[in-house]
């Protein structure tokens, strides 16, 4: 038996209104003024006699009927017959997204994670259709809604456990915003897919630790879909805080050493931060250098950071280690506490000047060149100006990277040039005056181009510049791609027939860059594996202003290949690293930090499957691969956060309540078809009547 | 016997002069017919002449006729002095019949001095509460009935009740000897009753009380709980009157056994009246206790004269 309005019980206690009036009535009403008291002795009230119920059935008759009035009003109803059936509910839509990002690998996240996806899984109810997702940088499909639907019911249980316990958690930073993102996506747009209606429940279930350094600005843009709600089963490690380590700049000390190599071990300082989050509790640490064979190398930095701070110190590596790693000691949660630091290595650069100017000649090319070209901390530059007899690569036979003419071209030069091309070199034709240009002709492929000095009236422009070319690739951005500020006086016009199509790719020409007058600035042309970059004019000051402007040395160094600084210890889990063309043109063997080695064809020119922090050898450099910092930020986040999102969260109170709503409406329909109240009811009338009439029977 | 007048009817009229003359008036429509009628004035009071009698008082018109000298009483000196000493304490101010025993004390000794007033007898009226009130000497005169009934016309004021003070004031103010009608409840201590009522004994005084109670005093017929409050001193006292009326009765039965062992001791006529009984048997009350009086006066050959 159970009641609709179970407020109306407190009526109940009206029973207790004819015993409480009989006693009401014994009591002394006002007060009796008598002559005298002097015969009169005070009586304690004597309620047991005086409060003798007499009339016990027209009492219990009485109290019989408003019982059954209270009952009545209280509208019971019996939960045995709730059986009619509520199943019929088209189920809901649930995906369940784990964070598989590094933060998760922290004490027994995991495993609570796939409690948690496991508990889920269990509480579903039939028509609910489910999907896994995991995710990192990206989103990872493990059972998709599809695939579920095909699962036996009764094994979607072992299949969720069995999958999740497939997946462990990677070394790369969490994207959760976009996740998230990703994942209501997929859920809301299967009903545009199979045009079902789209009043199904919809919720992904997020089983993740939500820790603060979980980017969410992927949701700032994002329109919450308006049937999706978001629940958070949030899993928490039993040590909070966490403390991390993290790269923040290195430098090689004192004299660049010459022979490069593992001479650079010896004098390399790095900057590096140790954070620790507000909810930690532990706020001293040090830093230890270890070599690959997990011995300490050096000494002990100690550190104090409070909770909730940072503190950046300078640590140099101890002379003549081999360590490789950079530890921090001290923090309950290792998975962000190495720092692996590659080598700093210095690139050599070697630079071939053909010309007739002297270096101190301002209104020359080479006065540009060597300033340009000059050496820096991660590299050192050879300027090489050969003469007329000399020729024209290093004699030691180290490799030349860039060949720049300023003059023109004697047969036998150019047939060193074609040479070098031919091996894949590079060569920058700088046209100081026409038959400078006419020199070069034959090594365009046409026989008689018409080269003339162009009038120009006043100055010219760039007119059309190729941003998809390598060279002007990184002008591409709108910031960067005003070329209108240079000027140019002079050029060279030269008449170039359309390449045929019946050329090897080899052959290959195309103009990269023509004046506002439609004349070519800069031509590519292809000689085997070379390339031959010609320019129509110099960066003289009496043909340019091209010198002078902030476009030259990018535009230069990019002829050299390599991007200007790459930071070979500057990588984070899931980076994609860049491989340098002057690696050769072989495919490269990329040795991971686990030992095994994966071959990169030369033309991918990058490799990404960087899924573990440690060292990765390619050839002969070394890239130092860690943790993103964003990981070690583990301190909880607010749940409100996501409500400024627009996202609906839901939880176990919010369920509750629905089913409570739910139970009510069930009670409500069970009442209505019951209506026990109209019998209570007639009952009360018929104790009512008998009452009456017993009443009248004893006061006659 | 008689047809006589509830009291409840008599108490309705407001004036009571009236109803003390309808109660004489219809005592005396009544007498006729009475029991006692004759016994008072055909006794003669001749007494042979003995040495020393005042010569004046001889019958000489006897002496003529017989030769004997007897002496003739005088008039004058058998006339009634009577006191009314009436309780006006708040005591009194209670009544369960619709009216109060101060009222029906006050119809009372009104009936009674309206009485004498007619066999010319000389009333004289004093009233008490813890003190005395009012003391009006016993006089025969146009006028006095009056002023008898104006001061039996004032409420009840007192917050006590002294029944030594008044009878002590009489004693000390009535010289002669006379009649003493002590109209009260009682309803007091009653430590100096009997040396204050035995001191107007052994002046001679003739003494009549009587107490006049409610029903509801004498067998407390009261049914409910309540809180029972002192007309006279407003203490006010919770009392189930199921479990309070034996011990009621039983102290007020002691009460009453000390009054009447007391009277009795004295030779005082003691009545004790209710207040719903009828006025008319009040007179004849008093009649009766006059007549034993005059009894017991002539056999010990008082000069007292009966009415």
């Amino acid at each position: 038996m159970s009641f609709l309005t179970p407020f109306y019980i407190a009526g109940l206690a009206a029973i207790a209104l004819p015993i409480v009036f009989h006693l009401i009535r014994r009591t002394p009403r006002g007060n009796t003024p008598f002559s005298s008291l002097m015969f009169l002795v005070p009586t304690p009230p004597r309620i047991t006699r005086r409060s003798r119920l007499d009339q016990w059935l027209l009492l219990l008759l009485r109290g019989l009927a408003l019982a059954l009035l209270a009952l009545a009003f209280a509208r019971p109803f019996l939960r045995e017959a709730a059986q009619f059936s509520f199943n019929t509910s088209p189920g809901q839509r649930i995906a369940i997204l784990v964070d598989a990002s590094a933060s998760m690998r922290r004490d027994d996240l995991w495993r609570q994670a796939r409690q948690q996806v496991s508990e889920a899984v269990r509480n579903l109810s039939p028509a609910d259709h489910v999907a896994l997702f995991t995710f990192d940088q990206n989103v990872a499909t493990h059972i998709d809604f599809s695939e579920e639907a095909e699962t036996d019911p009764k094994r979607l249980v072992s299949l969720f456990e069995r999958r999740i316990s497939e997946v462990v958690p990677s070394w790369q930073a969490g994207d959760l915003g976009a996740a998230i993102a990703n994942v209501a996506d997929r859920v809301e747009s299967l009903d545009h897919a199979s045009h079902t209606e789209s009043d199904v429940a919809k919720r992904i279930i997020l089983v993740s630790d939500f820790a603060e350094g979980a980017p969410l600005e992927a949701l700032q843009s994002y329109e919450w879909p308006a049937g999706v709600e978001l629940e958070v089963k949030r899993v928490a490690p039993r040590i909070s805080g966490n403390a991390g380590l993290h790269l923040v700049g290195e430098w090689i000390e004192g004299e660049s050493p010459n022979d490069g190599g593992s001479a650079a071990y010896a004098s390399t300082s790095y900057r590096v931060r140790v954070t620790n989050t507000s909810d930690s509790s532990t706020d001293q640490f040090q830093l230890v250098w270890k070599n690959s064979d997990d011995q300490p190398s050096g000494g002990v930095t100690k550190l104090y950071v409070p909770p909730g701070q940072s503190r950046t110190v300078t640590v140099a590596r101890p002379p003549n280690s081999t360590a490789t790693r950079l530890m921090l000691e001290g923090d309950s949660h290792p998975f962000d506490n190495t720092v692996f630091v590659a080598p700093l290595r210095r690139e050599e650069l070697t630079v071939a000047y053909l010309g007739s100017d002297s270096s101190d000649d301002p209104q020359g090319c080479r006065y540009y060149l060597e300033r340009l070209f000059s050496a820096t901390t991660s590299r050192t530059v050879r300027f090489l100006t050969p003469q007329i007899h000399e020729p024209l690569e290093p004699l030691d036979g180290s490799p030349l990277n860039l060949v720049v003419v300023a003059q023109s071209l004697e047969e036998n030069r150019r047939d060193q040039i074609q040479q070098y091309l031919q091996r894949g070199g590079r060569v920058l034709f700088a046209a100081i005056d026409g038959p400078a240009l006419d020199s070069i002709a034959p090594l365009l492929g046409s026989e008689a181009p018409n080269v003339s000095e162009a009038k120009v009236d006043d100055y010219i422009l760039l007119g059309q510049l190729d941003f998809s070319h390598p060279l002007f690739s990184p002008f591409a951005d709108p910031r960067y791609s005003d070329f209108s500020k240079i000027h140019f006086w002079r050029y060279r016009q030269i008449t170039l027939e359309e390449p045929s199509s019946s050329l090897p790719d080899s052959a290959y020409r195309r103009v990269v860059a023509r004046f506002d007058s439609g004349d070519p600035a800069l031509i590519e042309q292809r000689v085997a594996q070379g390339r031959l970059f010609i320019l129509t004019t110099t960066w003289r000051p009496a043909d340019s202003q091209l010198a002078r402007s902030s476009k030259f040395v990018p535009l230069l160094w990019g002829l050299v290949g390599a991007a200007p600084t790459e930071r070979e210890s500057f990588h984070y889990v899931g980076a994609v690293l860049t491989l340098s063309s002057s690696l050769g043109g072989s495919p490269k063997v990329v040795q991971k930090p686990d030992g095994s080695e994966i071959a990169v064809a030369f033309e991918v020119g990058h490799f990404d499957d960087t899924d573990q922090p440690g060292l990765y050898r390619i050839g002969d450099r070394i890239f130092g691969v860690n943790v993103d910092p964003a990981e070690s930020h583990t301190a909880p986040r607010e749940l409100e956060a996501l409500e400024q999102y627009g996202i609906r969260l839901t939880g176990e109170r919010q369920r509750q309540d629905a089913a409570q709503r739910e139970r009510h409406l069930r009670d409500v329909e069970l009442e209505n078809r019951q209506k026990i109240w109209r019998w209570l009811l007639a009952v009360a009338l018929v104790a009512l009547v008998a009452e009456t009439w017993l009443a009248g029977l004893r006061s006659h | 016997m008689p047809a006589f007048i509830d009291p409840a009817a008599l108490m309705r009229i407001k004036n009571l002069e009236m109803r003390a003359k309808v109660v004489v008036e219809g005592f005396f429509s009544g007498l006729h017919r009475s029991p006692f009628h004759g016994f008072s004035v055909e006794f003669s009071e001749y007494r042979p002449y003995t040495t020393g009698d005042d010569p004046r008082y001889l019958d000489w018109k006897l002496y003529a006729r017989s030769d004997r000298c007897y002496i003739k009483r005088f008039e004058d000196e058998t006339n009634l002095r009577c006191y009314l000493v009436v309780d006006r304490s708040r005591s009194m101010g209670y009544g369960s019949q619709g009216y109060t025993k101060s009222d029906y004390a006050a119809t009372l000794a009104a009936t009674l001095a309206y009485f004498l007033t007619r066999q010319r007898d000389s009333v004289g009226l004093l009233t008490f509460d813890e003190q005395v009130v009012e003391l009006i000497g016993a006089r025969y005169r146009p006028g006095q009935f009056h002023r008898l009934l104006t001061a039996l016309e004032r409420p009840p004021a007192g917050n006590a009740t002294n029944l030594a003070a008044p009878l002590e004031r009489i004693a000390q103010r009535v010289q002669k000897r006379g009649v003493i009608i002590f109209v009260s409840d009682l309803l007091a201590p009653l430590d100096l009753l009997e040396a204050n009522l035995g001191y107007l004994r052994t002046r001679g005084h003739e003494v009549i009380v009587f107490r006049i109670l409610d029903p509801a005093e004498i067998d407390f017929s009261f049914d409910r709980p309540a809180m029972f409050r002192d007309i006279e001193s407003g203490r006010e006292l919770y009392v189930d009157p199921e479990a309070a009326r034996r011990q009621y009765l039983e102290k007020f039965g002691v009460h009453q056994h000390a009054i009447e062992t007391i009277c009795a001791n004295l030779g005082i006529d003691f009545h004790q009246l209710t207040t719903d009984r009828a006025l008319e048997f009040t007179l004849f009350d008093y009649l009766h206790a006059r007549q034993r009086r005059g009894r017991h006066v002539m056999r010990s050959g008082s000069l007292g004269r009966t009415v």
